[in-house]
């Protein structure tokens, strides 16, 4: 990565729609990593990120962002600390209405957080509009162990909904890079 | 929102604040602003030799006792670990508004009926008023007393009635319930809400859910249009977390707001200058997030900002931030 550019990472669950973010937002058609699902009970998809989806926002006057997805499954979290390196900030998208959505929250949070050092927001989907208990419930699940990030309910195949999160993802870089440290 | 005024006569009386702390005398006429136009007397401070009536320590000092042989009459203000004075009127430190509103108006009570025979006339001035003469409307006080339990029955349930509906509000739960068309009037700042007030009605079943921040974004607006009066406007503001964002405006400058917040704690001068918010746009978030508990209020801590905080688009990431911004079209 060379100096003119800079990395966001999307991370969560399989089937949270980290692909289908990076592809609103990629200038060039997402490159996915995609193997055949073995873990239906996990997700109903057929195919699944196995190492990594990529794509490029060019910004003009030279440089661009590099978007990273993980994979979502487990067995791949390997792969999470190679895409991590050097971010800039994460993004992490869960399945509102999956039965195991405290332990995602937990896992992926848990991946990424780095006591705060790395900016994060977190979008959750499939949420009725009205629906803001689970956005509570995270919220206060995280606060618990002293965890704050930006929490939205979102659709991400609204490309609004994906860029408030990249917004709210770039308000807490900014931030980073004006020294804000905890007085 | 138009605010109805509302010309009457009205009594003035003045009030001579004698052995309190700062904070304490600071707070009180931060109330006394908030009370303007809601008690039955137009309340003044003076100094305690032109005042009508002396609000006065229960500390036993050469100051306090030299106007205890005073025959104005006196609101002892005593804390909670010190024994209550045996006075008609007393007031336990902290007190709220509405209870500083009480024992105004029994001691403008007692002196129209001329039973506290100040030791001379109070002032009896009739002149133009105003019902609504500070920037808080009777709702926004009457929640601000609501969530921090200052009601009969905090397990209870208050209304607040407008002329699109009422809106019923449940302390405990911090939740609050009206028809869709209500919130969405409210959301166009298209309605006034009058006081919550305790009820025992049921939440009817029609109504939908909307949680405290959120309700309290939608009138803060018209609700506290400056900083809150209770709130110190020198002060610095850390926001515990980020609000949720369930109906919230979603502008890049309160997401930077947020996260300015959320970092450390920052006066609103420096707020202003990082942000480039407005100060009325500011007011209104840092009110909306006081009445959501979701602000620390600092009244020492005042860093100053980092030099890199001035420099725009000077850092590691700015110039690509800012080309990502115009690339994407958030550019505000």
């Amino acid at each position: 990565m060379t100096n003119d550019e800079f990395k966001i990472l999307f991370t969560g669950p399989m089937g949270a729609g980290k692909t289908t973010a990076i592809t609103a937002l990629s200038d060039q058609e997402c490159v996915s990593t995609d193997v055949v699902n073995t873990d239906i009970d996990q997700c109903d998809k057929e195919m699944t990120t196995a190492a990594l989806d990529y794509g490029f926002i060019d910004i003009p006057g030279g440089g661009g962002v590099r978007l990273y997805g993980t994979p979502g499954q487990e067995r791949f979290r390997f792969m999470w600390p190679i895409l991590a390196n050097n971010a800039a900030g994460v993004i992490v998208l869960l399945n509102g209405e999956h039965p195991d959505l405290d332990s995602h929250l937990s896992v992926f949070v848990d991946a990424f957080w780095e006591q705060g050092a790395m900016p994060m927001v977190i979008g959750v989907g499939r949420l009725a509009s009205e629906d803001f208990e689970i956005i509570e419930r995270i919220t206060d699940a995280l606060l618990e162990r002293h965890i704050s990030p930006p929490i939205f309910s979102v659709d991400v195949r609204e490309k609004d909904d994906v860029l408030l999160l990249v917004e709210a993802l770039l308000c807490q870089i900014e931030v980073n890079e004006m020294g804000m440290m905890q007085a | 929102m138009p605010i109805s005024w509302i010309v009457e006569t009205m009594r003035k009386q003045r009030l001579g604040f004698v052995g309190l702390g700062d904070d304490t005398a600071s707070a009180c006429l931060s109330m006394l602003k908030i009370m303007d136009g809601r008690s039955e007397v137009d309340w003044s401070h003076s100094d305690p030799d032109s005042a009508d009536v002396l609000m006065i320590s229960c500390d036993q000092t050469d100051e306090t006792q030299r106007w205890e042989r005073s025959d104005k009459p006196r609101i002892v203000v005593y804390h909670g670990n010190q024994q209550k004075p045996a006075s008609p009127f007393i007031l336990q430190h902290p007190f709220r508004v509405m209870q500083l509103l009480s024992v105004l108006d029994e001691v403008a009570d007692t002196l129209s009926s001329g039973a506290a025979s100040p030791s001379h006339s109070p002032a009896q001035v009739t002149a133009p008023s105003t019902a609504v003469s500070n920037n808080v409307s009777p709702f926004w006080l009457s929640l601000h007393e609501a969530v921090n339990g200052n009601v009969p029955d905090p397990a209870g349930l208050l209304v607040s009635s407008s002329s699109h509906g009422a809106l019923y509000f449940k302390p405990a739960s911090q939740r609050f319930y009206a028809s869709k068309a209500l919130f969405r009037q409210l959301a166009a700042g298209s309605v006034e809400l009058g006081p919550l007030k305790p009820t025992t009605e049921v939440v009817p079943e029609e109504t939908v859910a909307c949680p405290l921040f959120s309700l309290c974004w939608m009138v803060s607006r018209y609700g506290a249009t400056h900083l809150a009066p209770w709130m110190n406007p020198e002060g610095a503001f850390h926001l515990k977390r980020w609000p949720s964002f369930g109906t919230l405006e979603k502008s890049r400058t309160h997401l930077s707001l947020c996260a300015l917040m959320t970092k450390r704690p920052l006066t609103r001068e420096q707020l202003q200058q990082v942000s480039h918010c407005s100060e009325e746009e500011l007011d209104r978030f840092i009110n909306a997030c006081e009445m959501s508990d979701l602000m620390v209020f600092e009244e020492a801590v005042q860093v100053a900002l980092p030099e890199a905080a001035a420099e725009e688009g000077k850092g590691r990431f700015g110039g690509l931030i800012k080309g990502l911004r115009s690339r994407l079209g958030l550019s505000a």
